[in-house]
Order: structure tokens, then C-alpha cells, then sequence
């Protein structure tokens, strides 16, 4: 028999945690590229929107187009978070984009062979992994509505946006809903990325289906938006839409993410690591 | 450091017993049975495409074989959390994440494998890297790669060493720095693994040899036997140049086939030089010449890989 002699330098640890401590080790610059994007993206969007705001005069009717989407936007209870709300879609493009970019290099560079012969237990590996991917979208999102919010409550003073409804607790269960729907977002390209194994087709399928591809659905089925993962995620986002309940839409895309999930942990743990 | 491993046993490090894969149509290992002792340097030789890279990835769990069965450390190779915590690999071409530092790289498998990073200062020495450790991966030489992906393989401290074509890139120096590494593991008691097309470093460094062709055996055993059982070649050459086809002739009536060469003809697989001597006497002819050749281990390895089936 062979026999196992002491290691000195190997710890006892938790294998999720440790390959979530290594991922997050080698995640700084995603994290910090992703704060950045939507940072960014979320504060040229709250400062269009706060700056196309007209003065609303009684009995007149809203002007058409962005300007007012906004003005009715600000008006609500979670309007400070205006601009992050009106961008969700982008930012939900740049968490796919971050874990499809994340989760495919290791196939083209070719470390997930090292990985895996240090964690060869797939599905621990890859909890790990995704537990750092959503540390690092939550991280993003929460800079980016840091952001939102700032700018909100600053521009909020020098324009004719109207304020009195705002509440902190309609804020803050707004902030969830975005964290969340950031997160599905983030699994979806996961998912994709795990199945395709290349960044570059992953984001492209995965953008060409959220925005291209449900909306020509959409000319086909006019439900598409109540029964799709890109619709539901506007509604959960929104606390709910004309066509589908809130919990409804929660319910659905829990639905997706089982399905995601699901699909990415088979084809992770079963394929043949030939890259 | 590394640490002193028990003396190398009888037993076995790996196992592989009728290993196939075929990826579609392609059969990529063939029906391969090998047994890789306990401590001690092993080359895994084959030309381009002779399935090394498969085999060693079905060894580490990265690939499921079609059939047959292995083990590692005496664990199956289909539950690789079984024995892998005991292996460190390096597979084809070194990888890392290009941007970030060695230290950093190291720092992010080493917390992986749950290894303490002290660890990490310790192999960055042992492969001459220390003072270029915060260099990102990507401003590396082919050869400092190759020395971070053998300082990854030893983060674990293993008991088995799998490294694929690890002398890559390396300068003259440094093979001869890897080659004295290798050697003084194996003689630790680890059983290293090295696949290589550098056959004076694999005959200069191992103690067996596994040489596959198309997937199937072609030769398992130590480095000596192979040389010792193959330096049979004799060549012989008439006096008169004239007269080379003449004794082709009577060789080969006398069950001896003999290859032309310029003026000289060369009989392999001969046993006793000295009757070949005796059968140009016979027939008049006086040789000028008649040696045995030696043979290194490229010459057996082409000429095993070449022809065997």
C-alpha cells in the first residue's frame, strides 16, 4: 500500500471556501472593471434623467417620450434610484458579460485543468466559483446604486423632479430587486459560458437573445415579455408589470434559475476537460 | 523544502488496466495496460498524437476513459478527489492568469488546494523564481512559465508527479536544472511521471520508460532493458564494394535480412555477429568491416515508433 506521510502546509478548509477565497483572489480586477461599467452607465443615465425633467403643469398632459419615462420615474417612492432602475437592462447585460468573460477564459486560457487537479470535486469548484462571481456583481451593483443615489439626491435639489414620495423602504426593496435580478442575469451567462466555453460566444448569444431575441419573440407572442427571462426580469425589477404579478414573475424566474442551474453544474461536472 | 518521502516500496503508484478513449471515431488510447512502480522517474514517450496528453488526463480525473479501469495511489482514477490531494500535475503548456503576479497566481491555487501560502515562498525557491515573483504571468519567458507550472505541481508537496513536456522553453541551463530536480524527486521516493519529446533528457533523467504509439503499448520497462534488448544492429561491409549485393544474397538465403546502406549493409536483430562473419568467408568474401551499432534512444524510439504496430 502506498502511504500518506503528514503535510505540514495543507489546512483544513471548507473546499467551497477555499475556492471561493481563490477565486476572490484573482477577481479584483473583474470586480473593479464591473463597478466601474455600471457606475458609469448609471450615472450618464441619472444625469439624463434628471436633466430632461420639465416642469409639470397642472392639467397639462406629460410631454412624450424618455423625459417624461423619467419624470414619472423620479416621482415614485424608489425615484432616487431613477437612473439604475431605467438602466437595469445594461447593467443585467454587464453581469452576464462579467461571468460569461469570467467563467469561459478559464476554458480558453486553459486553467481549468490546474483548477480542477486542485479541486477536483467540479460542483464544489464551481460553488465556489459562483458564490466570488456574485460577490463581485453584488459588489458592482451596490457601487453603481451608491452612485445612482448620490447623484439622485444631488441633482434632486436643482431640477423640477418631484421628490415628496420618496421612501427609504421603497428604496431599499428596490436595491433587492435589482441585486437579484443582477444576480440571474450573472447565472444566465454563467450558464451560457459553461456550455459554450468561449467569452466571445457567450456574450454574443447571450445579448443577442436577452435584446434582440425575446423582443422578436415579442412580435410573435404578445405574452412573450409575462413568460421570458429578459421580461420577468424588468417586472421583478419593477415590483411587477401590467402583465404579470410580482410574485408571479419571482416565482417564474426562480423557475429559470433552477433550469440554469441545473444545466450548468451537468455539463461542468461531466465534460471532458480537453481544452 | 520538500520533505524526505519513505523508501521507495514494491508496491504500485499507478495502475492502468485496458484504458480506451475515443472521442467519436477517433480512438485516442487503445486498449493501454501499464503499471508505473513506486518512486523513481518514468518517461512517457510517443510522437505527436500518441495519446500521451489523454492518458494523463484520464489519470487526473479530467477525462473519462470509454473502458477499462486505473488507479492512483490505489484509488480509482474515476473518484480523483480520492488521490489527487497527493498529485501535482503540470498538463501541456503551462497556464495562468496572464495579468495577475506568479506570487498571486500560486497564492490563488495554493488557497484552492488548501495549502498555507508560506508554501507558496517555498516552491517559488525550489524552481529559481524568487525575486521574479511579482512579475505578472504574462511578461514570463516560455521557461519561467514552465518553472511556475512545476512550482504549481509541487504546491501539495506530492507524492506523484505528472508533468507533461516540462523542459519546454527551457535554456540548456535550465533543463539541466530540471533534470537534476526530477532525478533527486525520484530518488526521494516520489514517482514522477515526465512526458517528453527531449529523448537524451528523458534517457538522462528516467529510470523506466512507457512508450505508446497510436494509443496501444509499444514498450514498459527500465530505460536499460530497452537499450540492452535493442542494440543488436550489425553492420558489414565487403571489401569490394562490388560485392555487397552478392552477400545480401547469401545472408538472406541463410535467413538473414540485410538492409543496404551505400556501400554497407546493416542486419538488425542479430545475435551473433560472428556468423555473419562466418557466412562471407564461406562465400569468399572478406569483410573490411563488421560492428555492432550503438543505438541511443532516439534511434529505438524512432525506430520502435516507426515501425511497431
Amino acid at each position: 500500500m502506498n502511504r500518506q506521510r503528514s503535510r505540514p502546509h495543507l489546512q483544513k478548509e471548507n473546499p467551497v471556501f477555499a475556492s471561493f477565497r481563490s477565486e476572490l483572489l484573482r477577481f479584483r480586477t473583474t470586480a473593479r472593471t464591473g463597478a466601474i461599467a455600471m457606475s458609469t452607465l448609471v450615472a450618464l443615465v441619472t444625469i439624463f434623467a434628471f436633466t430632461g425633467v420639465e416642469p409639470r403643469q397642472e392639467g397639462s398632459r406629460p410631454a412624450p417620450g424618455a423625459a417624461t419615462d423619467a419624470s414619472s420615474l423620479l416621482a415614485e417612492a424608489d425615484g432616487v434610484l431613477g437612473g439604475l432602475i431605467l438602466a437595469s437592462s445594461m447593467v443585467g447585460i454587464i453581469a452576464l458579460a462579467l461571468t460569461a468573460l469570467s467563467v469561459a477564459r478559464d476554458f480558453e486560457l486553459g486553467t481549468i485543468r490546474v483548477l480542477l487537479v486542485n479541486q477536483p470535486n467540479r460542483l464544489r469548484f464551481l460553488a465556489g466559483k459562483l458564490a466570488a462571481l456574485s460577490a463581485v456583481v453584488v459588489a458592482s451593483v451596490a457601487a453603481a446604486a451608491i452612485v445612482a443615489g448620490v447623484l439622485g439626491l444631488g441633482l434632486s435639489g436643482s431640477t423640477d423632479a418631484d421628490t415628496s414620495a420618496w421612501s427609504a423602504s421603497a428604496t431599499l426593496a428596490t436595491y433587492a430587486n435589482l441585486t437579484i435580478a443582477a444576480l440571474l442575469w450573472g447565472l444566465f451567462g454563467a450558464a451560457i459560458a459553461v456550455v459554450a466555453r468561449s467569452a466571445s460566444t457567450a456574450i454574443t448569444a447571450g445579448v443577442a437573445y436577452f435584446l434582440v431575441g425575446e423582443n422578436l419573440l415579442g412580435l410573435v407572442w404578445d405574452d412573450a415579455g409575462d413568460w421570458l427571462p429578459s421580461g420577468l426580469l424588468d417586472a421583478l425589477v419593477s415590483g411587477g408589470s401590467p402583465g404579470v404579478a410580482y410574485l408571479t414573475a419571482a416565482a417564474l424566474l426562480l423557475g429559470y434559475a433552477v433550469v440554469a442551474t441545473a444545466t450548468l453544474s451537468t455539463v461542468f461536472a461531466r465534460r471532458d476537460i480537453t481544452d | 523544502m520538500l520533505g524526505s518521502m519513505p523508501h521507495a516500496s514494491a508496491s504500485t503508484a499507478i495502475t492502468i488496466s485496458g484504458l480506451t478513449k475515443r472521442f467519436g471515431s477517433l480512438t485516442a488510447v487503445d486498449d493501454l495496460t501499464v503499471d508505473i512502480p513506486t518512486g523513481g522517474v518514468v518517461g512517457l514517450l510517443g510522437p505527436n498524437g500518441a495519446g500521451k496528453s489523454t492518458v494523463i488526463r484520464m489519470l487526473l480525473g479530467l477525462i473519462r476513459p470509454t473502458s477499462g479501469s486505473g488507479t492512483v495511489l490505489d484509488h480509482p482514477i474515476t473518484n480523483p478527489e480520492a488521490f489527487l490531494p497527493r498529485v501535482g500535475a503540470l498538463i501541456e503548456a503551462p497556464t495562468m492568469y496572464p495579468k495577475l503576479s506568479a506570487e498571486r497566481n500560486l497564492r490563488s491555487l495554493a488557497r484552492l488546494a488548501g495549502v498555507s501560502d508560506g508554501r507558496v515562498a517555498e516552491v517559488l525557491h525550489i524552481v529559481g523564481l524568487t525575486g521574479r515573483e511579482q512579475d505578472p504571468f504574462g511578461d514570463y519567458s516560455l521557461g519561467m512559465k514552465q518553472r511556475l507550472g512545476i512550482a504549481a505541481a509541487l504546491l501539495r508537496d506530492p507524492e506523484v508527479l505528472v508533468l507533461d513536456e516540462p523542459t519546454n522553453g527551457l535554456d540548456p541551463a535550465g533543463i539541466v536544472e530540471i533534470r537534476d530536480l526530477l532525478v533527486s524527486l525520484g530518488r526521494q521516493g516520489r514517482t514522477v511521471v515526465v512526458s517528453s519529446h527531449l529523448l537524451a533528457e528523458i534517457q538522462a533523467a528516467c529510470d523506466r520508460l512507457v512508450i505508446i504509439k497510436r494509443g496501444r503499448l509499444v514498450f514498459e520497462g527500465p530505460i536499460h532493458e530497452l537499450l540492452t534488448h535493442t542494440t543488436d544492429a550489425v553492420r558489414l561491409a565487403p571489401e569490394h564494394a562490388g560485392e555487397r549485393d552478392h552477400l545480401a544474397q547469401i545472408l538472406s538465403e541463410a535467413g538473414v535480412r540485410a538492409v543496404p546502406d551505400g556501400e554497407e549493409l546493416v542486419v538488425d536483430g542479430c545475435q551473433e555477429p560472428a556468423a555473419l562473419n562466418r557466412l562471407a568467408a564461406d562465400a569468399g568474401i572478406v569483410l573490411r568491416e563488421l560492428h555492432r551499432e550503438h543505438q541511443d534512444l532516439e534511434d529505438v524510439f524512432l525506430r520502435l515508433t516507426t515501425t511497431a504496430a
